[in-house]
């Protein structure tokens, strides 16, 4: 009889998974090709884990069936990107089979699976084989025909673990930018680290300890040449033959001995032909002995090749830059502007000398410039700097938009010196102003507070108390002065329609660029940088 | 010994009337909107592309002279030298063209990779045409202009939005500017034949302000141009302020059809050879 799992196990595989994919989100990211290079993979689907997190911890029930609806609850509304959608179908399947029971059996998550497949295809509306749909459907098919009963879920999910395993690995013979890209698909290979969540909870070993497991291509890879004097592919040739008494099936015949992809079709005035060919200027010369050539195109493949390869490929950067964020829209800006790795500051931005050392670690390139974004974190930073084997260097941004504006001052074809001095300059030439609500009361300097007064610290010095954000602002705004561009990012705790009246009130002042951005922070209602 | 001929391609973004005086032959690159295909500067000029640039639902594409265009110019030499200096052969077939049609009819032309664009290449075919009313050989201009072409050629731009040169495929190194959440305002260079990032800066404002202090980073320059594609008074306002740095005669040129595909409107620029 096998025996049957409560709403503790349930929590504690669900918590388990997210820290794991915690762990792995970066790298993830970076495997990102299809359907668009855009890593983020790893972080949506690791959003949309947390997502069902918290909507469990607000569940106070331990019963199995009321919790599956707070997960699928949780999944249906976090759910971010493809990926992260995918994810909570399965979520949603899974509580379906759940639900109404008090505690569940290793054949209700078999169960669950099914029906979680069955969602996730079904959600997709052109389903595409050799990304998590795949591997979801292959691990739900192997344990449905599993008849040994008497399984427990360990065992059970040791065997999906291996069969997923399995599964990623051969994601790139199924799908062919994969394997030109030379990677598993990133979506898979984020369910299989949830599985291995799982797994890693049920066997009562550590996750905070170990590193998550990363699937190898199973796949024999395309040769990359190394160098520009590898020759292989020569240049892909079209024209048309204008003439009279063309002969298709002789021009055909002769060009096949000229090159390989030869495709020639017209009649007897018009001929238009296509071939991948080392000497161009021969067909070419030839081709004028049968009419008058034109539409002509030459490319060189060997070109086309490599920019294919540039723009697919984790690009081996030179230096890359890792920078600590907290707020999904921070780390969303940091991504968007070139940050290879962005380490979740976590609430209260305080990210350990490990979370940064394994930020460091992630990123594609032994020289790392990195960005603490934050005055407590400088020396943790500094720490894993000496810790690693890399060669980093850390760039002490202060805050947030310090980070943001040494971001935009590094450029990925300068020396390391030059970036590491414009970025150190970026940061002392940028101003900010922290917003938010004061605890309890306190005396500062001149300043009496009153609890929940809206605070204002310029670069970490507490300025100002205001019963409200606008007067606040309103008493600020001539320190702040003159500015050219002023950024608001606005955190968790505030709207975008307020943060809409704040930019008003800076462009009153005449200040030529205002920009409002989604910041997403818990702590500060509002990060404002002036420039 | 007649004077050596200078022969460029319509990417050169020659100011209007500077090709006449300076005899310099310009062989059209093709703009294509849909189904109409256009030869840059002859059956199209920039004003009415960027008309069509803007209403066009359909975007343009370029397309290099065939080596036969090429052909019937070299086959008109005769016993003439010529040098033919062209856009870099990392962002067109346009070189390539031109090599076949050396193949295919012979003769005493000298085909110049310039490794630059537009006015870049511009300025290099108007000192070559320079240089040969001067009387000075073929192979001493073509000597000259290789010393120039690796590192004393300099190119680069405000680009007002980058899904022009993404969606051409040629924004090259210059991708890592591309999907930021801030809005910001990039430049871009031409090094080495392709496109580059040069550096991102907040505002229209400062990127101009960017622009000058690189330019007054040179140390000495022999000839200067600058570019636009819909703002003409920016353009001039530019020119101003660099006459401060450049007493010589600046150019001022638009971003013809083909270039202007790429770099698309609002678009500023400035070329200038070092020396």
């Amino acid at each position: 009889m096998p025996r049957s799992y409560d709403g503790r196990d349930l929590r504690g595989m669900v918590a388990a998974a997210t820290r794991w994919l915690e762990k792995a989100a970066f790298q993830i990211d970076a495997l990102n090709v299809f359907p668009v290079p855009d890593g983020d993979t790893g972080t949506n689907m690791l959003l949309t884990m947390k997502a069902i997190l918290q909507e469990l911890e607000g569940c106070s029930s331990e019963h199995v069936g009321e919790m599956s609806q707070a997960i699928a609850r949780g999944a249906l509304m976090g759910a971010r990107g493809n990926s992260g959608v995918i994810l909570s179908q399965v979520w949603k399947g899974l509580a379906a089979a759940l639900s109404g029971k008090e505690v569940f059996t290793p054949q209700d998550f078999v169960q669950g699976m099914r029906e979680g497949t069955a969602l996730a295809y079904k959600g997709v509306s052109r389903p595409v084989e050799g990304t998590m749909l795949t591997v979801i459907r292959e691990v739900s098919e192997a344990l449905s025909q599993d008849v040994v009963t008497d399984h427990d879920l360990t065992e059970l999910l040791e065997k999906a673990l291996s069969i997923a395993a399995d599964s990623v690995g051969r994601t790139p013979s199924l799908l062919p930018v994969l394997k030109q890209a030379g990677v598993v698909d990133a979506g898979a290979q984020g369910f299989y680290t949830i599985l291995e969540g799982f797994v890693y909870h049920l066997k009562g070993e550590d996750v905070e300890s170990a590193t998550p497991k990363f699937i190898s291509p199973a796949v024999p890879l395309p040769r990359l040449p190394m160098t520009a004097e590898e020759v292989g592919y020569g240049y892909c040739t079209e024209f048309l033959i204008r003439g009279r008494e063309l002969k298709v099936e002789k021009i055909r015949r002769q060009l096949e001995k000229e090159g390989d992809s030869v495709m020639v079709v017209g009649d007897s005035n018009t001929v238009k032909v296509h071939l991948h060919t080392p000497d161009p200027g021969k067909v070419l010369h030839r081709a004028l002995g049968w009419g008058s050539l034109h539409d002509i195109l030459i490319r060189n493949m060997d070109d086309q090749y490599k920019d294919f390869q540039e723009k697919t490929l984790p690009s081996p950067r030179k230096t890359a830059v890792v920078a600590v964020a907290n707020g999904e829209g921070f780390v969303r800006v940091f991504r968007s502007l070139g940050a290879s790795v962005v380490i979740p500051g976590g609430t209260t931005m305080n990210p350990s000398t490990k979370d940064i050392l394994q930020g460091i670690e992630a990123a594609p390139s032994e020289k790392v410039l990195l960005l603490p974004n934050n005055s407590n974190v400088i020396p943790a930073a500094e720490q894993a700097a000496r810790l690693s084997d890399k060669q980093v260097t850390v760039i002490p941004s202060r805050n947030l938009p310090q980070g943001v504006a040494a971001l935009l001052a590094f450029n990925p074809e300068a020396d390391d010196r030059v970036n590491i001095e414009a970025m150190e300059k970026a940061c002392s030439q940028i101003r900010v102003l922290e917003v938010t609500q004061a605890v309890r009361r306190a005396r500062w300097g001149r300043l009496r507070i009153k609890r929940g007064e809206v605070i204002g610290l310029l670069d970490g010095e507490l300025i100002a108390a205001n019963r409200d954000i606008r007067g606040l602002i309103s008493e600020v705004l001539p320190q702040l002065l003159p500015a050219e561009v002023v950024t608001i990012y606005y955190g968790r705790s505030a709207s975008e329609e307020e943060a809409q009246e704040l930019a008003q009130l800076f462009r009153e002042e005449g200040i030529p660029e205002v920009e409002v951005v989604y910041g997403g922070q818990p702590s500060y209602s509002y990060i404002i940088s002036v420039e | 010994m007649s004077t050596v001929r200078i022969i460029t391609d319509s990417t050169a973004d020659l100011p209007s009337g500077v090709a006449e005086t300076l005899g310099i032959r310009v062989i059209p690159l093709y703009v294509r909107f849909g189904e109409e295909v256009f030869r840059d500067g002859v059956d199209l000029n920039p004003d009415e592309f960027y008309r069509r640039l803007m209403t066009s639902p359909i975007l343009p594409k370029t397309a290099a002279p065939s080596p036969e265009d090429f052909a019937q110019v070299y086959r008109e030499l005769g016993e003439d030298k010529a040098i033919s200096i062209h856009i870099s052969s990392k962002l067109s077939a346009t070189c390539d063209s031109a090599r076949q049609a050396l193949s295919m009819v012979g003769g005493s032309v000298d085909i110049i990779d310039s490794l630059s664009c537009s006015m870049g290449t511009g300025l290099l075919a108007i000192l070559a045409a320079e240089w040969a009313r001067q009387g000075l050989s073929a192979e001493e201009i073509g000597t000259r202009l290789r010393q120039l072409i690796p590192d004393k050629v300099h190119l680069f731009g405000l680009i007002d939005n980058l899904e022009y040169l993404h969606k051409g495929g040629r924004l090259g190194k210059a991708q890592v500017f591309l999907g930021s959440l801030l809005r910001i305002k990039p430049i871009l260079g031409v090094k080495d034949g392709e496109v580059y990032p040069v550096e991102r800066v907040r505002t229209r404002t400062r990127a101009i302000e960017r622009m000058l202090e690189l330019v007054s980073e040179v140390s000495s320059i022999q000839a200067l141009a600058v570019l636009h594609s819909t703002t003409p008074d920016e353009a001039h306002r530019l020119a101003q302020q660099l006459r401060n740095i450049f007493s010589g005669q600046i150019y001022l040129s638009q971003f013809g059809p083909v270039l202007g595909t790429y770099v698309g409107p609002g678009t500023l620029g400035i070329a200038l050879i070092e020396g």
